[in-house]
């Protein structure tokens, strides 16, 4: 007899894994705290990464985040994904962090992330031109472009992490968008 | 020149978003077949999107993923231990008060920074405070209301030179020593008879320093509340005390001439600094239960929140004691850790004569010697 596995990877079956571990973690479960960084470490950096153009300081975003998270655990409302909730600390952290280094030094369009050397010459490239780019937006607009580029968020989704209405989220997705086609595609992108 | 209306636009930045229904999407096709700037529009978003789409996601730095996991473990044992409070902001909080320093520091490296702060925090404490237990000042031990005024301040012996001919049993300052019973005690113990054939523990009785902050009106205070009664007769405390790894960590330069360094800002930059990052014994405190309990004690909380405790970190006998190598050593010393927890110690060591005696090996094997003649 054959037996065939299926994995339910549905957004409503990752919510109540999510929403799973959280539970066995403040249980006292390590490891479901473990599965939590896993499933999410990776996307909480490049949010962090493309927020703010900046390797070291995407790393501290990256760990403030998660240690936030976890600190807060206990007020985490369940009825909430739990990746809107670490998303939405990771880009308010980051923004925090812009409006910290705004006060020191303006950093904001030096773009500081030099590709590994396993990435392709034209990934390289276009990982560079949309870097600086990004970095030439105002942080609220570049944050709703990374949600959605690169972590592929809904409207919806997009207006849940940062707190503001789905017109909101259009309004500035639009016309951020407007910006970056008039600074990556006219230039000969 | 744009033809296009605001809810074209829209339609056809929806279509990219995957955001129209079927209808919509019907609706942006027969668009774009019919007016080249609806065309053109979906074409340099559909652009953008293949740009954005050719940028390779990045992987978290592994040391990034390692400190996310060790703040986890750190994070699951305090609650454990049911703290209605972070104890990480907590511990942040309370060196904030006493340094000043750590405010920038606090808004990166977050892991490193409460780690290091909660260790320094429970050394400090530690060897403010260790041993000398409260309970000398309970009424009925030596005297009463004072645990000092249990031992005559001869006096005697300040700025005088004792002799070998001064160490006997009829000498008054001597006699009033012996005749007290936890004081002969303790000085015939085998611990205390070990403890002062070491020349650093037997240094530090007349260390000036030392003594400053012993009678330092701060250091009384401190001994004398009751946050300080509660912490020493914690479990906790005296697990944390006891354990290898803390006294390893007490033992080592390293961490003992960061905590006396003048600015944590500093320290954080030298190189001492990171080289205690490695240290094992450091390591190893971090995940002692112990020490977690402590820190989550409301007594050692209160303490660190007191005037005193302020006090005796700015005083600068203490500072001195600190960068002390005679106290590092004995700090070192189990022996001294034994003795310090007797309460006849306090009463010994505010024996002028005591102290005299304790600045020649000679005469200090002399002084034991008298004592176990004592019957």
């Amino acid at each position: 007899m054959n037996l065939v596995c299926t994995v339910d990877n549905s957004p409503a079956a990752n919510d109540d894994l999510d929403r799973a571990l959280v539970r066995r973690f403040l249980d006292g479960e390590r490891t479901a705290g473990d599965e939590l960084v896993d499933r999410y470490h990776r996307s909480v950096f490049n949010i962090a990464l493309r927020m703010l153009g900046n390797v070291q300081d995407a790393e501290d975003v990256t760990q403030t985040a998660f240690g936030n998270a976890f600190e807060a655990l206990d007020s985490y409302d369940p009825k909430y994904r739990f990746f809107s909730w670490i998303y939405r600390m990771t880009v308010n952290e980051s923004l925090n962090t812009l409006k910290r280094r705004r006060n020191v030094v303006s950093l904001d369009g030096s773009f500081d992330f030099p590709a590994p050397d396993q990435v392709s010459q034209s990934a390289a490239e276009a990982e560079e031109k949309v870097g600086s780019a990004l970095l030439e937006l105002k942080p609220d607009d570049r944050a709703v472009v990374v949600l959605r580029h690169f972590v592929s968020f809904s409207y919806e989704e997009i207006s849940d992490v940062l707190g503001v209405p789905v017109k909101t989220v259009k309004s500035r997705l639009f016309t951020a968008r407007e910006r970056l086609r008039q600074s990556l595609l006219t230039a000969g992108a | 020149m744009n033809m296009l209306t605001k809810y074209q636009i829209e339609l056809i930045h929806r279509e990219i978003d995957g955001e129209n229904t079927n209808e919509e999407s019907v609706e942006v096709r027969k668009l774009v077949e019919t007016q080249p700037e609806a065309l053109a529009l979906m074409t340099s978003l559909r652009d953008l999107d293949t740009l954005f789409g050719e940028v390779p996601p990045r992987d978290t730095p592994l040391r990034v993923k390692e400190l996310i996991h060790q703040e986890l473990s750190l994070n699951l044992k305090l609650r454990a231990q049911e703290t209605t409070q972070s104890i990480t902001s907590w511990a942040m909080q309370q060196w904030k008060g006493v340094t000043n320093l750590m405010e920038e520091l606090m808004s990166t490296k977050r892991v490193l920074i409460v780690a290091t702060t909660a260790v320094a925090v429970i050394a400090i404490i530690g060897q403010a405070v260790v041993g000398y237990e409260p309970s000398v000042f309970d009424a009925g031990t030596v005297g009463a209301g004072n645990g000092m005024s249990g031992v005559q301040q001869a006096g005697r012996y300040k700025g005088h030179t004792m002799t070998e001919k001064d160490i006997t049993l009829s000498n008054p300052e001597i006699g009033v020593l012996f005749q007290n019973d936890q004081v002969l005690k303790l000085i015939k113990s085998e611990v205390f008879q070990q403890a002062m054939h070491d020349n650093a523990f037997r240094e530090l009785q007349s260390n000036q320093e030392f003594l400053a902050l012993f009678q330092s009106d701060a250091f009384q205070q401190l001994m004398a509340s009751d946050a300080y009664e509660q912490l020493m007769s914690s479990d906790a405390y005296h697990d944390i005390m006891a354990s290898d790894a803390y006294q390893q960590l007490l033992a080592n330069d390293v961490f003992v001439h960061l905590l006396a360094s003048d600015s944590y800002q500093q320290i954080m930059a030298s190189d001492a600094y990171h080289e205690l990052q490695a240290n094992a014994a450091y390591q190893q405190i971090l995940s002692n239960d112990a020490f977690l309990k402590v820190l989550a004690n409301d007594s050692f909380r209160e303490i660190m929140s007191s005037d005193a405790y302020q006090q005796i970190m700015a005083n600068d006998a203490y500072q001195q004691l600190l960068a002390s190598d005679v106290f590092v050593q004995v700090l070192s010393n189990d022996a001294f850790h034994d003795i310090m927890a007797n309460d006849a110690y306090q009463q010994l060591l505010a024996s002028d004569a005591f102290q005299a005696i304790a600045q020649s090996a000679q005469l200090s094997d002399l002084f034991l010697a008298e004592a176990n003649r004592v019957q």
